[in-house]
């Protein structure tokens, strides 16, 4: 070892050792009403003066699965120190010795972290006797006038597991976006004493509300009408999806399948923003006007969602939430591509009998072949490409003269699964394998 | 020369002028490809250890298999599979019947064995229900009088069986050089055995009226002993309520009256029977009886079809084989004729289909199974005396898969034939439609 | 702006976008606030811009040492970091709060894991932190951590749960290994205290003795009653008479190889080396390393996450596609396989009704919820760590999970895979340990291991190999694989020891409650395994893999619960073939050992026994062809795909056929459905599918090395007209391959790579024989489908084979390069061999094979009645036959299992199709 990462471990334990001295005061004095503090009150805990934390309840989220929401962040003298606690109303709470516990193991390791990383990394433990799983978002946000180390971190019951294992996509990608707009919301309150609690609270909601509608108005396994179209995502992408949800706004971002309603005096907007921010593309069919939109394809998409995303934190650091940036034209086209997988598959399933759920059946089987494609063109790509080392030559239409695609739209398909399996696939096929320093064509 | 052994030479120059020499005979032979050969599938059953000699058809579905490995087999043909494995004899199963009881409705089977014993065998529960030992000693043939719910079991001795096997009467055969070897009963109640080249008749059943009900007094006794045959005698078969026929190794199938018990007509009669060797190249394994009028009988590595009623021969194939032909039986309702062989063969024969109607067709245009086989109406051709023409049959297909001697094939369930041989093996042959087949046998392909 | 630029070269393709904006606006916004836009390479191929970057995934055990600070220990594979920078990574896992509170006194700590991102650096990291007591250490406590390393993110939360129990299972190993040495170390401290205080009385020799005396005293005996305290902690913890079997079973073995390895020593002299005397501390020597401190544990432990490392380390792309396949293994009797590692569909797959008429009836054969965590139970109770459950409490924090009940199927490939690797623990432990006696060479000797290492890839080749419980071959493979290295040679004799003791205790079991029957089932197997490996001394190898055969034998009813068994081991190693699909890049690093394994056996020839030679060179062969078709290996398992589009066309027909199977069923349906709701037990029991009845004729032991399919592509390009030959296989005609034994590695090698074509292999391991002396009958031709069969050289080849055999198979002459076939005149095979010239790696020849892109679509569909499809499918007649024979194998297992659950003493035997083709002799 060095000098400078014996230096950092001596460090690290001097830290550790602080840390722990901290948990050890909040432990022995734990005071069990402290999760009783007001609403929104900025009220110091009992503990220790630098101990206290603000706390604020979240209500009208029936169905939810997550407990408690905890914002922590590291300082330099103190260690790991609770900022907010967000409570669920109607959701269990817990003491102050499990939540310094979990502030403190969302933050540990973490102090080697370059403050002026803007990724947001995740963590997840489980904390077997207190029966949570935590994950959490660390990320660099202001305090105190500097940049830190934050942390968000969610306690959700263990028994939700594997409810949580299955969207735990959707729901990082639900925080990374809220994460965002809680930097900003920081950077521009610049004192963590003085966070616009309320403001925050209504992205925080708004996506809480989203995830708490999974639970109730997720497709279910056995399939039926708007499920149909299910059929031809997994599992976890059915977890990841709703049906017709009133309450609610009705488009979420990121979500596999959702059913919306049209009012019938009202023209139905699109809410492009969201459609944008989503990871995939959209594709919205309207049963009224028998219309079937998409937005644009994967490569151009990724442009987009980037795009919209930073306008969005820009605009949110201007207040003007209104003025978001949208990219001109039609952003929803029709799309009519020729392809024969699935004109084949209606085919055949056409002629099988609708009974006994052997179409379902022979959808899974479909769906199979198309992975398997999929698998062949990423081992395909593997082999002329030396595993991405160089770029692909040669184009889409090397791709389907080798593989045997006889269209656009059956690549479009075997791509896209493609895309799912491993993820970039799809960039480094149209982007042409570019991943030098890019300018992102932002032409509106 | 006999004229039997001229007509039955005549169209076969070459083994006509070379006799001595055998083994340049011309024996048909086939391609790979087996358009008109329905049986595309082939499923091995394989749990004898010995050569299985007898097959015998249950019921549509289910068929036993006996060899001289002690064992009686009940299969499911339609699947394919084994049902029972029936052991316990210590002898190998010569003979067996299957009995219906009418007590009882499951199905009874009875085996008999040089072990000595007669087993009677539940086939639905696959067990033994009942060990019949007085027989006392090695059992041949066994025989059931369904109508009297009495079965005969043949042998060194004869003795005569109620249902529930009670033994009723015994014929003292001490006397006697050779076994009785096949057994047959007839109309009138009478019952006729071969022994070696003897065939005797027995009156069985006394039937005593008293007090208006009928009883059974079983009772065995001599009535009459036949003009014998010159060689052994190796088939009996029954022709129709009056007439049955019996075949023997010289070649010589004799017809005889139910009525008088004599001879009515002999075929084949071959003045040179014993051959090079002592071969007997022209003796009879195996005769079917068709339709009340005509007899197939394996002749030797052929066969010949002789009709009763026209007292000649129509069809005749000399060699068919390429050793004796062992067991024949008509399949897919006369379409083929099905001969089993020493050479590990079963050869399916008929007549080629000819215009745009293919063999299917064909059939259901035929009347008989005769016709359907020989592809012309008897009535048109045969009937009328002076023609003489003798129909020779087409190798159409063979069967393939035996590696020894094919001791006996039958048919079961419309789409199935059974061959069991030397090999221990039972080989249930399936019509299987593939489309490919199917067009084949269509002929649509 | 860019401030981590340089730092982390890698993320250049994080873009900043000033431009576009007003930058007096835009500079508002700290800059770590605006996420930077990144797309993802596939596969993280960054490496030309930063060295550092992780480039495949590795394990990493780290501990925080008290006089160093956090450090790596040891890294899976040796090199597998490549560039990446441990020191700095171990610094920041290590640094990772503990929780620990400081009470007074000894106490247990329990484990921690959590999942760490370091999303700028694409580094994902799954972390389980434990402690071990040293007896040596500050306040006895050592903390340590094993870590899963990876740039793909999707894989840690997408088999969290998976990865997490393995996790606790490893540590486990390690932990319990060191309570055993901790207790012995303390318990020797005792005596030298005791002895110590003896002394002192001794020496001062009166009862007025100064007060330093006393003081010495009384800090003797404070000490004493300390460690006395630890020690009633300690003492009931270690109960576990499994893993101490376990222990000295390895112990024991240790000692036989001890024999022709003279450098080695086992664990119990190494007690003798007594390092225990030492009472001082000592803070400038090193602390002890990880194997001192756990001994068999740490060896068992790093084994195991060698084997987890192997199955995680591979593409996510196709362990998601393996998570996917595995829904459709079920039914087992829908299930449509190509050789042994494609599974090409599953007709019945989430179908639970069956149309009788028109009328749906429930199959109850149809239940899937019950399997799964069958077949896991299995699975997981194979792996031999199950002897925890006396631990529980020590382990609150980690739920007793050998129920096993909430890990997927994957892991249990992944044990499946681990058990047939656990067979190598035991041939190199000798070695291991003699490299890792000092702790100093600790780290070293991580990379001495390689070993090891070479073990792992022989049995995970193997374990592809024998793929489907091909429990004899396999049985075969093991014991030839050990010959040479063990006294005992007599193979037959071998076998006959073990199958004894076998039989005995499966009567044991027999009458075990069901519901704990596998796990009572395993044990006893276990036990008797360690009969059989004291026996036998020889082959600890056959393991479990024999029981299946003796089911076979025993197949009366009192055994049928084993029987299922079997039948599941079977299909989970199928499965676990499945998995093995595609050693991704393990074949690369193949290459790499087996370079090594070169050198070793020229350097090392006299240390290494002849049985680690004897693997090596095995290796070695491989290699070569490796080194010659590049990553074959991987690719060729899945040449299977052949007609995969076909498969789906089947699904129809399927299910045509099964309603023809199940009007011939009707009646036992009907009876099955009157029968009361089974119970768990009935069900259970109703899963069995049919024995792996092989009435074969002799195999010779000639082993099956390697994979199937490997070198197809070889094959296609060398020879021509192949078309018949692939015809023939994918109709069920059986495919001789004959050759006299000058051309045995051909054959063989040749069945190997057109395994993969018959459809029956999963369930039949005996359809294919690479290499056989006997001519198959015809009894055999119903599940024999590819054979290699030997010629002697006097005899032709027309008086080898009777005729009736001749007439039923295909057959390919090696020597005269010819084929004796019906010819094929279809587009489904050809259109797969017109593009063998196309892809340059064997690889994506097969999984282009596999996706079935071949398949001409207009051919997919399949009309209601038989006697209409062959006009509207398009397709030539030859396909369809293809397509019939495929289905009919569904159909045939179907009601083999039909058969089989029904406890019917028959099976229905399988058709052999003649079809009666004009054959044809093509020259290739």
């Amino acid at each position: 070892m060095n000098l400078k990462q014996m230096a950092t471990s001596k460090n690290i334990r001097n830290i550790v050792r602080n840390a722990s001295a901290g948990i050890i005061q909040c432990g022995t004095n734990s005071l069990s009403d402290d999760t009783e503090d007001v609403k929104g009150d900025n009220k110091l805990s009992l503990l220790s003066p630098s101990s206290g934390y603000s706390h604020s309840e979240l209500r009208h989220l029936s169905h939810g699965f997550i407990n408690s929401m905890l914002l922590c962040h590291w300082d330099n003298i103190l260690g790991p120190r609770i900022i907010h606690l967000w409570t669920i109303s109607g959701r269990m709470s817990y003491p102050v010795s499990t939540l310094m516990q979990i502030c403190s193991q969302s933050l540990s390791g973490e102090i080697c972290r370059d403050v002026y990383n803007s990724f947001i990394d995740f963590k997840f433990y489980d904390i077997p006797e207190k029966q949570v799983i935590v994950p959490a978002f660390i990320f660099t946000a202001n305090k105190a006038g500097g940049p830190g180390v934050h942390s968000l971190s969610l306690i959700i019951p263990k028994s939700n597991l594997t409810l949580y294992l299955q969207i735990h996509q959707l729901l990082q990608r639900c925080f990374e976006r809220i994460v965002g707009k809680l930097r900003i919301i920081m950077n521009k309150w610049d004192a963590i004493s003085e966070i616009p609690r309320e403001e925050f609270r209504i992205h925080i909601t708004d996506c809480m509300e989203m995830l708490a509608s999974l639970t109730v108005s997720a497709l279910p396994d056995t399939v039926k009408l708007l499920s149909t179209l299910a059929l031809f995502n997994t599992c976890e992408e059915r977890r990841c999806s709703r049906i017709v949800d009133t309450n609610h706004h009705p488009y979420h971002h990121d979500l596999y399948l959702q059913g919306a309603l049209r009012k019938s005096d009202h023209i139905f907007e699109y809410p492009v923003q969201e459609i944008l921010y989503s990871k995939y593309p959209t594709t919205i069919i309207d049963l009224t006007q028998q219309v079937v939109k998409q937005s644009p394809i994967y490569s151009d998409h990724v442009v987009h969602s980037y795009d919209t995303q930073r306008n969005e934190l820009t605009c949110l650091h201007h207040g003007d939430n209104n003025d978001i940036a949208i990219p001109g034209g039609e952003i929803l086209t029709q799309v009519d591509i020729t392809e024969t997988l699935i004109q084949g598959l209606l085919e055949e399933l056409d002629k099988l009998p609708a009974e006994c759920g052997v179409r379902e059946a022979y959808i899974l089987q479909f769906m199979r072949v198309v992975q398997k494609k999929a698998v062949c063109l990423i081992k395909y790509l593997e082999g002329e490409t030396n595993y991405g080392a160089q770029a692909f030559k040669g184009g889409t239409r090397k791709l389907r003269h080798d593989l045997l695609i006889t269209t656009d739209g059956d690549l479009r398909i075997i791509m896209a699964a493609a895309e799912k399996l491993k993820p970039g696939i799809v960039w480094f096929i149209m982007g042409g394998g570019d991943y030098s320093n890019r300018q992102i064509s932002t032409e509106y | 020369m006999s004229m039997w052994q001229r007509l039955w030479k005549s169209g076969n120059n070459s083994s006509d002028a070379n006799k001595s020499d055998e083994e340049k005979v011309d024996v048909d032979v086939l391609e790979d490809e087996q358009p008109y050969n329905p049986f595309t599938e082939l499923l091995p059953l394989h749990i004898h250890t010995d050569i299985v000699r007898l097959l015998v058809l249950v019921d549509d579905r289910r068929c036993v298999s006996v060899g001289d490995d002690c064992l009686a087999v009940l299969w499911d043909i339609q699947l394919c599979c084994k049902l029972y494995v029936l052991s316990g004899h210590t002898r190998p199963i010569t003979c067996v019947l299957l009995l219906d009881t009418k007590d009882n409705s499951n199905d009874w089977l009875l085996t008999g064995s040089s072990d000595k014993q007669i087993r009677v065998w539940d086939l639905d529960q696959g067990k033994c229900v009942q060990i019949i030992e007085e027989h006392n000693t090695s059992v041949r043939c066994l025989m059931s009088l369904q109508d009297h719910d009495i079965f005969i079991s043949g042998g060194e001795g004869l003795h005569l069986w109620s249902g529930d096997g009670k033994l009723l009467s015994s014929y003292d055969r001490s006397s006697e050089e050779a076994d009785i070897s096949l057994m047959l009963f007839t109309k009138n109640e009478r019952l006729v055995t071969a022994s070696s080249k003897e065939l005797r008749v027995y009156s069985v059943i006394n039937e005593t009226e008293k007090n208006e009900t009928k009883e059974f007094q079983g009772k065995i006794t001599l009535t009459k002993k036949l003009p014998p045959h010159r060689e052994a005698i190796r088939e009996l078969v029954m022709v129709s309520d009056i007439m049955f026929a019996s075949g023997s190794l010289d070649g010589t199938i004799i017809l005889w009256s139910t009525q008088s018990y004599l001879p009515t007509y002999t075929f084949n009669i071959m003045s040179e029977y014993k051959g090079k060797d002592q071969r007997y190249p022209y003796s009879i394994q195996h005769m079917i009886c068709v339709e009340e009028r005509y007899i197939m009988a394996a002749i030797g590595s052929g066969f010949a079809l002789f009709d009763i009623l026209t007292k000649r021969l129509i069809c005749k194939k000399i060699n068919a084989h390429y050793s004796k032909v062992l067991h024949l039986t008509f399949v897919c309702d006369g379409t083929f004729l099905a001969t089993c062989s020493e050479d590990g063969s079963i050869r399916l024969w008929g007549h080629v289909p000819t215009g745009n109607l293919t063999l299917g067709e064909r059939a259901d245009m035929a009347h008989s199974i005769i016709e359907r086989f020989m592809g012309v109406s008897t009535e048109e051709k045969m009937m009328y005396p002076g023609y003489s023409y003798v129909f020779e049959p087409n190798l159409l297909g063979e069967c393939l898969a035996h590696s020894g001697a094919v001791e006996n094939i039958i048919e079961c369930g419309g789409d199935t034939m059974l061959s069991c041989g030397v090999d221990g093996l039972v080989i249930a042959w399936k019509i299987f439609m593939t489309l490919h087949a199917l067009g084949h046998f269509t002929g649509r392909v | 702006m860019m401030i981590s630029v340089d730092m982390y070269a890698a993320d250049l393709a994080y873009i900043n976008c000033l431009d576009e904006f007003d930058d007096v606006m835009y500079r508002e916004v700290p800059e770590y606030a605006v996420p930077a836009f990144r797309v993802q390479h596939p596969w993280n191929k960054l490496s030309n811009i930063d060295p550092t970057v992780l480039c495949s995934d590795f394990i990493l055990v780290a501990e925080f040492s008290e006089l160093e600070g956090p450090r790596p220990l040891i890294t899976i594979p040796n090199d597998g970091a490549g560039n990446f920078n441990l020191n700095d990574f171990a610094v920041r896992i290590m640094s990772v709060d503990q929780n620990t509170s400081v009470t007074e006194g000894f106490h247990i700590t329990e484990d921690f894991q959590v999942i760490l991102t370091e999303t700028r650096d694409n580094v994902f990291a799954f972390v389980h932190h434990f402690v071990l007591y040293d007896q040596q250490a500050r306040g006895f406590v050592r903390p340590f951590a094993v870590c899963y390393v990876t740039a793909d993110q999707r894989k840690l939360m997408y088999f969290y749960e998976e990865i997490a129990a393995q996790m606790k299972k490893v540590a486990r190993y390690f932990k319990y290994g060191n309570k055993l040495v901790f207790r012995n170390d303390l318990e020797k401290y005792l005596k030298d205290l005791e002895f110590t205080k003896r002394q002192v009385w001794r020496d001062n020799n009166s009862d007025q003795c100064p007060d330093s005396v006393m003081n010495k005293i009384k800090q003797v005996a404070s000490l004493s009653a300390e460690v006395q305290n630890i020690l009633t902690i300690i003492r009931p913890m270690l109960t576990d008479k499994r893993m101490e079997q376990r222990f000295a079973r390895m112990e024991e073995k240790a000692k036989i190889s001890r024999r022709s390895k003279l450098d080695s020593i086992s664990l119990k002299e190494w007690d003798h080396v007594d390092h225990a005397n030492d009472t001082k501390r000592k803070f400038d020597i090193h602390l002890r390393g990880l194997h001192e401190l756990c001994s068999w544990g740490a060896k068992d432990g790093l084994q195991k996450l060698r084997r987890i490392h192997q199955f995680y380390q591979r593409d996510m792309a196709l362990l998601q596609e393996e998570k996917l396949n595995t829904e459709y293994l079920e039914p087992v009797s829908g299930l449509l396989t190509f050789g042994n590692q494609c599974l090409a569909a599953n007709f019945m797959a989430k179908i639970d009704k069956i149309c009788v008429g028109s009328v749906c009836c429930r199959l109850t054969t149809y239940k899937t919820e019950t399997t799964p965590k069958f077949f896991l139970q299995r699975c997981s109770s194979n792996d031999t760590l199950e002897s925890f459950k006396s631990l529980t409490s020590s382990f609150q924090s980690i739920p007793d999970d050998d129920s096993y009940d909430n890990v997927s199927m994957t892991s249990a490939y992944n044990m499946q895979m681990n058990k047939q690797k656990e067979k190598i623990v035991y041939d190199n432990s000798t070695l291991f340990y003699s490299q890792s006696k000092n702790s100093k060479e600790m780290v070293d000797s991580s990379h001495t291991l390689v070993p090891d290492n070479e073990f792992d890839l022989v049995d995970e080749k193997s374990s592809v190999i024998d793929i489907v419980n091909d429990n004899k071959l396999r049985q075969n493979t093991d014991l030839s694989e050990n010959e040479n290295g063990c006294e005992n040679s007599d193979l037959s004799k071998n076998e006959r020891k073990c199958e004894k003791p076998d039989i005995s205790e499966i009567d044991k079991t027999e009458n075990t409650d069901f519901s704990e029957n596998s796990r009572v089932f395993e044990s006893e197997t276990e036990s008797k395994n360690d009969e059989q490996s004291e026996k036998t001394e020889t082959t600890n190898l056959c393991e479990n893999d024999r029981i299946p055969e003796i089911n076979i034998k025993n197949k009366s009813n009192e055994y049928y619960e084993k029987l299922e068994y079997c039948e599941n081991e079977r299909f989970s190693e199928t499965c676990s073939v499945l998995h093995d699909k595609t050693l991704n890049k393990s074949s690369l690093e193949m290459i790499d050992i087996c370079d090594m394994c070169q050198n070793k056996n020229k350097t090392e020839s006299e240390d290494t026994n002849i049985c680690d030679k004897n693997q090596q060179i095995m290796i070695y062969c491989d290699s070569e062809l490796i080194h010659s078709s590049l990553k074959e290996l991987k690719l060729i398992s899945e040449c299977d795909r052949t007609s995969d589009v076909e498969k789906r066309k089947m699904l129809e027909y399927k299910i045509k056929m099964c309603k023809k199977c199940q009007i011939q069923f009707s009646q036992p349906l009907l009876e099955e459905e009157d029968s009361p709701p089974s119970n768990g037990e009935e069900l259970v029991n109703q899963h069995i599918s049919g024995p792996v009845t092989c009435e074969m004729f002799p195999i010779d032991d000639q082993l099956d090395i390697m994979s199937s399919g490997f070198g197809l592509r070889k094959l296609l390009t060398t020879y021509n007209n192949m078309q018949p030959l692939l015809y023939s296989l994918l109709t069920g005609r059986t495919v001789l391959i004959v050759g006299t034994s000058s051309h045995e590695a051909d054959v063989k090698s040749f069945v190997k790579a057109l395994r993969m074509f018959v459809p029956t292999y999963h369930r039949y391991p005996h359809s294919c024989i690479p290499w056989s002396s006997s001519v198959p009958k015809i009894v055999d031709l119903t599940k024999l489908k590819l054979v290699g069969l030997c010629r002697p050289e006097r005899k032709t080849l027309d008086r080898l084979l009777p005729n009736s055999i001749k007439k039923l198979v295909t057959i390919m002459d090696v020597e005269k390069r010819v084929i004796h076939a019906p010819s094929y005149q279809g587009a489904f095979i050809n259109t797969l061999i017109a593009k063998k010239k196309v892809f340059k790696v064997e690889e994506v020849f097969l999984s282009f094979v596999q996706s079935g892109y071949t398949m001409p679509r207009q051919s997919e569909s399949y009309k209601s009645t038989i006697s209409t499809f062959l006009y509207k499918l398009g397709i030539h007649d030859c396909d369809i036959n293809i397509v019939e024979y495929l289905a009919e194998v569904v159909k045939y297992q179907h009601i083999e299992d039909h058969y089989h659950q029904n406890k019917s003493s028959g099976v229905p035997v399988r058709p052999i199709q003649t079809r009666y083709q004009q054959c044809q002799v093509f020259k290739c």
